[in-house]
């Protein structure tokens, strides 16, 4: 049964900076999010990929007072593409750069200098799972699934018989993805996508019949299935059919 | 009760060779397959060396080698039949970008671009195998391939198909990796003496070795295996996985997340933490890790025999669970506890019943590990058919 939702997603499309240089700047971009009110501590922010910076805010909403054992909640989360890195390490990258050509031997030390640190942490597909539990001390099982729209499904699924099992009490499912920022929209051009990118975040929280016994499974499908479906939502998000 | 899901194939390919059967081998005569990088120039990088699969290519081509070399011996010793009731669940990450295209210098196609995501081992193992059944790709690091096993294993359990391919793949000898896993201090610096380099529980341990390899398997419903006639190698029973909620890069001193990973995988596979006769650890050789695993296996499992098998062939990342997966099922088709290569003074600090050289053992029941960066521990339970 779903008893909290929680979203961040574009209220319109505006013009983006960032994307000037390609045939379209327009992109579904969220303002903010506002991150305090979600991070144990204000410096975690510099961790965060866009994604996360968008699932934590999504997240929160839907766990906004729920009480129950942080252990026996689980975490189910769908993503899109890998994060892109080349924003960050642009400078590292530029200092390759000899007689107009990247020169990889560079890489080794003029290039290494200028890599950031945390920048594998920031583009591993599973930080949006990764950061979510850690501001919000969810501990218990849990799955991040990446790629189509069988990414979205496959969540559901997984939560599903988490709480049907009795593995967990209750389920944080969603998803979070931005493709709005110079290499997805690359990428998107190279592939012939067209349409503005987006970005977004969505989370519900599920409990199951441990909490609300008269909850069967089959009242539970059907209220998911009266929200829209939440399975399109998500699809709308970022986890798009191919 | 659900039926029991078992083990009809298995495919590997590693560093230490291609096959599951020369790996093990190697495994158990104690072999290295960490060596002088070979895919790229690596002069002045920080870290020269690495894990290499025994297999050309690079980047997205490389990976989708090692994958179908995996699979097709996983099909071979199967002969799981092609169809909507066979599902595929790999672990897997995204591949870096070739380095012209970050400067814009060849555009690639659209077929390269989405040979590059995470999903794309997914769609190239269920074309290959004929699967029509559910699809999905873990992709939590380290912790990827295990977790897949687990859902693989759920879907079959939840009756929504009679068979899954699951495993992982990771090609990691880039020079994004090195660079960056370096600059984040978890990668073993020994150029001088790269094999080795990779000391799991070692007390000399200073980091993991960056690796390349693919590990696939085939599991099913026990009745549907037998009707027609499949080996059966062994049971997958449990599966556990937990989140730890503590920081990004490391993991919580008293491995607690582990600890009820390792649990829940127990309880799942209906034993008692006392019938589990070895544990394969996910072991990375790095100091963090090492400790925090022994904790939580000493405080869950007393002295239970462990080992990592890292030692010859590095860390595989988003394989390594499917790999050590595999290796599990021969210790107990064996009857055999593979060593732990390179543990010449195992750290007093890691209060576990280590196995330096592989050696006969009586096992019904084993345990092997995963963990990720991020913070998600899987843990599986396989037993005897």
């Amino acid at each position: 049964m779903i008893v909290a939702v929680g979203a961040v997603l574009p209220t319109a499309l505006r013009v983006h900076a960032p994307l000037a240089a390609l045939p379209s700047a327009l992109a579904g971009v969220v303002v903010g999010p506002d991150l305090v009110p979600w991070l144990k501590r204000r410096k975690d922010a510099r961790l965060l990929p866009r994604a996360a910076e968008l699932a934590l805010p999504a997240a929160g909403q839907a766990l906004f007072g729920f009480d129950g054992d942080l252990e026996e909640l689980g975490l189910f989360v769908a993503v899109g593409r890998e994060p892109p890195d080349e924003g960050d390490a642009e400078a590292s990258i530029a200092a390759m750069a000899k007689d107009g050509r990247l020169d990889r031997a560079r890489f080794g030390d003029q290039g290494r200098a200028l890599y950031p640190p945390l920048l594998p942490l920031r583009t591993l597909p599973n930080m949006v799972l990764a950061h979510v539990a850690i501001q919000s001390g969810i501990r218990g099982e849990n799955v991040c699934l990446a790629g189509g729209f069988e990414a979205g499904v496959g969540v559901w699924d997984a939560a599903n018989d988490a709480l049907a099992s009795g593995r967990c009490v209750a389920a944080l499912v969603g998803a979070a993805f931005s493709a709005v920022d110079r290499a997805s929209a690359r990428d998107r051009h190279r592939l012939g996508q067209t349409e503005p990118p987006g970005e977004g975040a969505i989370f519900v929280l599920l409990v199951g019949p441990a909490v609300r016994p008269e909850a069967d499974l089959r009242v539970w499908r059907q209220r998911v299935g009266a929200l829209g479906p939440v399975e399109a939502l998500l699809g709308a998000v970022g986890v798009t059919p191919r | 009760m659900t039926e029991r899901v078992v083990v009809t194939g298995m495919g590997m390919v590693s560093p230490l060779g291609i096959g599951v059967e020369r790996t093990w081998e190697a495994v158990l005569r104690g072999d290295n397959g960490i060596g002088p990088i070979r895919r790229f120039d690596a002069t002045g990088f920080p870290v020269t060396f690495a894990a290499e699969a025994p297999v050309e290519g690079q980047g997205a081509a490389l990976k989708a080698m090692l994958t179908e070399l995996a699979l097709r011996e996983a099909l071979a010793q199967s002969g799981v039949p092609a169809g909507p009731r066979l599902g595929v669940c790999l672990g897997s990450e995204a591949c870096r970008p070739p380095w012209p295209w970050l400067w814009n210098q060849d555009a690639p196609t659209p077929a390269e671009i989405e040979a590059l995501a995470p999903d794309a081992p997914t769609r190239q193992v269920a074309e290959l195998a004929g699967a029509r059944g559910p699809r999905s790709t873990v992709s939590t690091a380290c912790t990827s391939s295990s977790q897949a096993l687990g859902e693989a294993l759920r879907r079959v359990q939840r009756g929504e198909v009679d068979a899954m391919i699951c495993g992982g793949v990771d090609a990691l000898s880039d020079p994004l990796m090195v660079v960056g896993f370096s600059k984040l201090g978890a990668l073993s610096t020994r150029n001088d003496a790269p094999q080795h380099a990779s000391r799991p529980f070692d007390l000399h341990r200073d980091g993991f070795v960056l690796g390349e390899g693919a590990g696939m398997l085939v599991i099913e419903r026990e009745s549907v295996a037998r009707a027609r006639g499949a080996p059966v190698l062994a049971v997958l029973e449990g599966y556990g996985c937990t989140c730890n909620a503590w920081r990004i890069t490391d993991s919580p001193p008293d491995g607690r997340g582990a600890r009820e990973a390792m649990r829940t995988a127990i309880y799942d596979a209906g034993i008692q933490s006392a019938d589990v006769g070895y544990v394969n650890a996910h072991g990375t050789s790095t100091q963090q890790n090492d400790a925090s695993e022994s904790a939580a296996i000493e405080a869950l499992l007393g002295p239970v025999p462990t080992s990592s098998t890292k030692g010859g062939m590095g860390h595989l990342v988003a394989a390594c669970g499917a790999v050590e997966a595999i290796l599990s099922v021969l210790a107990l088709r064996d009857q055999v506890l593979p060593g732990s290569r390179n543990l010449d003074e195992p750290d007093p600090a890691c209060r576990v019943n280590l196995v330096r050289h592989s050696r006969e053992g009586r096992l019904d029941h084993v345990l092997t590990n995963a963990f990720g960066f991020g913070g998600s521990n899987g843990a599986l339970v396989f037993g005897r058919p």
